[in-house]
């Protein structure tokens, strides 16, 4: 589903990734872990288009087609999806207002007809129930005024609408505490099939007690400096990330 | 206007009413013949010029309409107003036309046209019309406008619409609306100017006087659709008495040059004014709110909210001015300007000014100048929708804020098409209201 090779970023002329390489499959769920400043959110970024990022080489496939040259509107309506570490505030736009649109954007792209008022209701009735937020929650700004906690939820309630083939988790779980974690996972999981890919960005592991990870990746400075399984995260909460560092290093 | 065809059409003026309003209106005649238009030297007009406007040959005093032509107008009426049913007061080429009017005569508001009625009016208690010049001009040659009267403890259930209808270039027409709320009195009025002239150039020159009695409320909406070649010119000239309350909004979306002064006076404690507004400029634009509130009393509120959608080519300017007197102590006043610039050379001049001499104030101002946010952007993208209509959304958001204060209905939703149509690309932008 998603192939990245010799990826390299930079931001403002300061290059972040590195020469970058991940494949993932479709049905798979990917942690991409590793400390401060290793170029985790770059990645997540530069998947879903973010104009200040300039991919200055490699290249990225994702379903047979070229994602560095789709707009982030398109990387989208082919289904992928980008959880924001810091969701935007926007306020004067609706939220349920942008979720319907953004859901008639994908679907028109897909040739499917648009949903109306009466069924988009009708969609997201059980979604905010996983989410444990209220009705309400839909006739606000979006994000506006939101705590940090709900403004995660809203993320992944959008995730549920939209359904997206790859999504894209960055650092969802920080600033949350165990309850909203595991109903954040739960929102998660309840999305994991064989045809969708996750990909979770995270610095710590306790995110991945819920959402459980096929693979693991080690990000340090730009790049994949080590993968494994879930094992893999339960080692580097215990040894923290010097080791790897240490390791790639002298390598 | 050359100089001297501006004297020739204030000249031949004939100088209507009893001797004291002949003798003001000759005054008035005498103060513009004087200074003549306000030229970029007057710090009042630093960032508008009024030379494209001086230099027109207008006819000042258009003749009114033929009343064969009602069943025309009236159906080039029904096209452009904001509601069928409320009361409404036409105005053709600046003359009210009673027999276009929807008003159904009542002893406890009186409506009453000026060209048959200035000979009646007390003229003590006109409010001065300096240091407005426009104004002045206005004085001199109003024959045309209304005087709207309601008798104290009367509140009018239905907004009264003041519709003024342009469908003639080459004119420029001088009404006047005099509004005298009685104690209690409470009444809801829209001004909407909306023209047909298709090609050449008109200017409406307007003044709005207000004399609100004590504990009256009213509340004052305009919604200037000009065409792109119009000019417009306005002057909200209000005095409020002991607890008086004013909510004034200004919606100005069309027009080539457009200059609203707003001169309020609060004069007895408890008085208020809450200002606020909206201008959309582009393609060559230019719109200019001038606003000056004077806390002549203690325990006075004021607010001042304007916002400014500048596209392309468009011009604004906005100058809010707070004037704390000595005496007047224990004053309220807020003032907000925020623009939004969407394209290349848009431009703005926003400036507050609060001249305070007493010290038991509450002030605040704020202004912020800006473009549409990236981050914003970029999150609409992320989730599907395309690059310009995010754009489209994020205007619109912007404007919501002012939106949001109109009480009536009909407008509100006029305004907000009206600002989508002003997104690149209306269809689209309507589709999402």
């Amino acid at each position: 589903m998603l192939k990245i090779e010799n990826l390299h970023a930079s931001i403002a002329g300061t290059p972040i990734l590195k020469g970058l390489d991940l494949q993932v499959n479709a049905g798979e769920v990917h942690a991409i872990m590793g400390p401060n400043g290793s170029g985790k959110s770059t990645l997540a970024s530069v998947l879903a288009g973010r104009d200040d990022y300039e991919v200055t080489s490699g290249r990225i496939d994702y379903c047979g087609q070229d994602l560095i040259a789709m707009l982030p509107e398109e990387r989208a309506r082919a289904g992928l999806f980008l959880a924001f570490q810091y969701p935007i505030e926007i306020p004067g736009v609706n939220n349920a207002y942008l979720l319907k649109a953004a859901l008639n954007a994908q679907r028109a792209a897909r040739g499917l007809e648009q949903v109306d008022a009466f069924e988009f209701m009708r969609l997201i009735k059980d979604k905010l129930e996983t989410m444990q937020m209220s009705r309400e929650f839909l006739n606000r700004s979006v994000n506006e005024g939101f705590s940090g906690g709900e403004k995660k939820r809203n993320e992944i309630l959008q995730m549920l609408m939209l359904e997206p083939k790859l999504a894209v988790l960055d650092e969802t779980d920080s600033g949350l505490d165990v309850d909203a974690l595991k109903v954040v996972a739960a929102g998660v999981n309840s999305l994991r099939s064989p045809e969708r890919a996750m990909v979770l960005v995270t610095h710590y592991q306790r995110l991945l007690e819920l959402i459980v990870p096929d693979h693991v990746h080690v990000l340090s400075a730009g790049r994949i400096v080590k993968s494994g399984d879930r094992k893999l995260a339960l080692e580097l909460d215990e040894k923290g990330y010097d080791w790897i560092q240490a390791e790639a290093a002298s390598a | 206007m050359s100089t001297a065809s501006l004297q020739q059409q204030l000249q031949s003026a004939r100088i209507e009413g009893s001797d004291v309003l002949a003798r003001l209106r000759k005054d008035a005649l005498q103060s513009f013949s004087e200074v003549g238009f306000p030229t970029r030297r007057l710090e009042d007009w630093r960032y508008t010029d009024l030379k494209l406007l001086a230099e027109k040959e207008l006819d000042l005093r258009p003749a009114t309409s033929d009343a064969d032509r009602d069943t025309e107008l009236a159906r080039m009426l029904a096209t452009m107003q904001l509601d069928s049913k409320a009361p409404a007061l036409v105005f053709v080429n600046g003359s009210y036309r009673p027999t276009l009017s929807r008003w159904v005569e009542r002893a406890d508001v009186a409506v009453r046209n000026l060209a048959e009625h200035w000979d009646h009016l007390d003229t003590s208690k006109l409010l001065a019309d300096a240091p407005h010049t426009l104004a002045s001009l206005n004085f001199a040659l109003a024959d045309q406008g209304v005087h709207v009267a309601v008798a104290p403890g009367v509140r009018l259930e239905q907004p009264l619409h003041c519709i003024f209808l342009g469908e003639r270039a080459g004119i420029a027409p001088q009404p006047r609306i005099i509004i005298d709320l009685g104690r209690g009195a409470e009444l809801a009025l829209v001004q909407h100017f909306v023209d047909r002239v298709g090609g050449g150039e008109a200017w409406l020159n307007i003044v709005t006087q207000v004399r609100q009695a004590p504990d009256s409320k009213l509340e004052l909406y305009r919604l200037q659709e000009h065409g792109a070649d119009q000019f417009h010119t306005s002057l909200l000239r209000a005095e409020l008495d002991r607890g008086a309350c004013l909510t004034a909004g200004y919606f100005d979306i069309g027009g080539r040059l457009v200059r609203n002064d707003v001169d309020v006076t609060l004069a007895g404690p408890e008085a208020s004014v809450d200002l606020f507004g909206l201008y959309l400029a582009s393609q060559g634009q230019h719109i200019d709110d001038h606003l000056r509130v004077d806390h002549a009393a203690a325990h006075t509120t004021s607010r001042q909210e304007f916002r400014g959608i500048i596209g392309e080519q468009g011009r604004a300017v906005f100058n809010g001015k707070v004037l704390v007197r000595p005496d007047s102590q224990h004053i309220d006043a807020q003032q907000r300007n925020d623009n939004l610039l969407l394209g290349e050379n848009a431009e703005i001049d926003t400036k507050p000014e609060l001249e305070i001499y007493a010290d038991d104030v509450k002030c605040s101002h704020g202004t912020t100048v800006g473009e549409i946010d990236p981050r914003q952007l970029f999150y609409l993208r992320a989730r599907g929708i395309d690059e310009k209509t995010a754009r489209g959304l994020l205007t619109q958001a912007f404007a919501k804020r002012s939106l949001s204060r109109i009480r009536l209905a009909e407008l509100a939703d006029r305004v907000a098409l009206r600002v989508a149509g002003h997104l690149p690309d209306r269809e689209l932008a309507e589709a999402l209201l």
